[in-house]
């Protein structure tokens, strides 16, 4: 069974609410009906129902089962404009402009169900930019309790693989902090062994990776990822976790016996965190492309409640497996 | 009279001033269509012109010319 099939096995097995508010695009209505045909999640899609189901139609698929909200129509609105103004009155909102925003931009819309409690996360960015999804779920959902940042982290599934957990790695942060300091790196950390724990079921056991495996290198990259090992150590001590080691040390056990032999991390990693973007963006791609390995994701994480960004790029099928991905996210909020 | 049809269907469904649709016209750019705008225009015209067009590969429809092209070539 495919790692995105057991995601899915989950996600059924405590079905969740999920909104998408990108239904101007036909991919969005092919995966909310693969969702719901394969019972997945609830999905709300945010538009006007005329339009989505002439999608349907020409389209030929069964919607029947999602819930569509057309902020126009909804007797929710006056809630939501209630809910946003608050959320952001010192920043200047209005209930006036919150009415407007509301009805312009179905991101908000969508975010703000997310906090109501209307829906339990929301898969946006087939037709948005990143920044367009995060900034209305940073400012209205805002940072998860005891989180410090947002950090973005892909689940990589390697086929016919003896390292990490069988194969499976989470690979952070690839999408979003392009040069983190020690202090985020730590806290990355941190958010990255809840990641694993929650989607993939197994225990975290942590690297801090580097070009540098225990002062094997002397350079000002080295000692942040040193210091971030310190940091992590002092303010997340329940966490299994080693730095700095090069990526062999950490995941290859005979490699780990040589260049780390004190570390009980090294050789055992499933979790890797790379120093600064440009390498786990290049990382997460070569193991992608070299190794044919399934990458999951960017995922986010970090945010009070689960929201995800889509490539623009992405197919129906990459949004079915965000969709199962963000509801196994929302189960773990919950609990 | 494939572009008369076309440009009722751009009217209708996408609202925006006859003088702004031309055969240069950019459905994403110029005229602000989405994939399910592009969908309901396809809907209009099978409607109008009792024709089929569902097995059109509506990305590939960029220009309002693309897409007269595209009728004309069901229509034969």
């Amino acid at each position: 069974m495919s790692y995105i099939d057991i995601i899915k096995d989950k996600a059924r097995a405590d079905k969740k609410t999920i909104v998408l508010p990108e239904t101007t695009d036909k991919r969005t209505l092919i995966a909310a009906a693969h969702v719901i045909e394969e019972n997945i999640a609830n999905i709300i899609m945010v538009g006007k129902e005329e339009k989505i189901l002439d999608g349907a139609g020409w389209l030929e698929i069964d919607l029947g089962k999602v819930k569509v909200i057309d902020p126009e129509k909804t007797e929710r609105l006056d809630d939501y404009i209630e809910l946003l103004y608050e959320t952001r009155k010192e920043k200047g909102m209005t209930p006036e402009k919150a009415r407007e925003v509301l009805l312009s931009d179905y991101l908000t819309f969508g975010v703000v169900m997310v906090k109501a409690g209307d829906a339990d996360g929301m898969v946006a960015g087939c037709c948005h930019a990143t920044a367009d999804v995060l900034r209305p779920s940073l400012q209205i959902l805002r940072t998860a309790p005891g989180t410090k940042l947002v950090s973005g982290f892909f689940i990589i599934d390697v086929p016919n693989c003896q390292y990490g957990e069988n194969g499976t790695f989470l690979f952070s942060d690839c999408g979003l902090n392009q040069d983190p300091t020690a202090e985020e790196l730590a806290a990355i950390a941190d958010s990255s062994a809840k990641s694993f724990h929650n989607l993939v079921g197994a225990n975290p056991v942590i690297a801090l990776l580097s070009h540098s495996t225990k002062g094997s290198a002397k350079h000002p990259l080295v000692d942040k990822v040193i210091e971030a090992t310190r940091i992590a150590h002092e303010q997340y001590p329940e966490l299994v976790l080693d730095g700095e080691l090069q990526t062999d040390a950490a995941i290859v056990p005979k490699v780990a016996k040589t260049k780390a032999p004190d570390s009980d991390i090294a050789g055992k990693a499933n979790v890797l965190v790379f120093p600064n973007l440009d390498c786990g963006n290049i990382a997460y791609k070569l193991v992608e492309r070299l190794a044919n390995a399934d990458a999951y994701g960017p995922m986010l994480q970090g945010i009070a409640r689960p929201v995800n960004d889509l490539s623009r790029g992405c197919s129906w099928e990459d949004i079915v497996g965000v969709v199962a991905l963000t509801a196994v996210q929302a189960q773990h909020i919950e609990s | 009279m494939e572009y008369k049809i076309l440009k009722e269907a751009i009217l209708r469904v996408l609202q925006v001033y006859e003088t702004e649709i031309s055969m240069e016209s950019k459905f994403d750019l110029d005229l602000g269509a989405d994939s399910i705008d592009m969908m309901q225009m396809m809907q209009y015209i099978e409607k109008e012109t009792e024709k089929k067009f569902r097995a059109v590969d509506l990305d590939k429809i960029v220009t309002v010319a693309d897409a007269v092209r595209v009728m004309q070539e069901q229509m034969e």
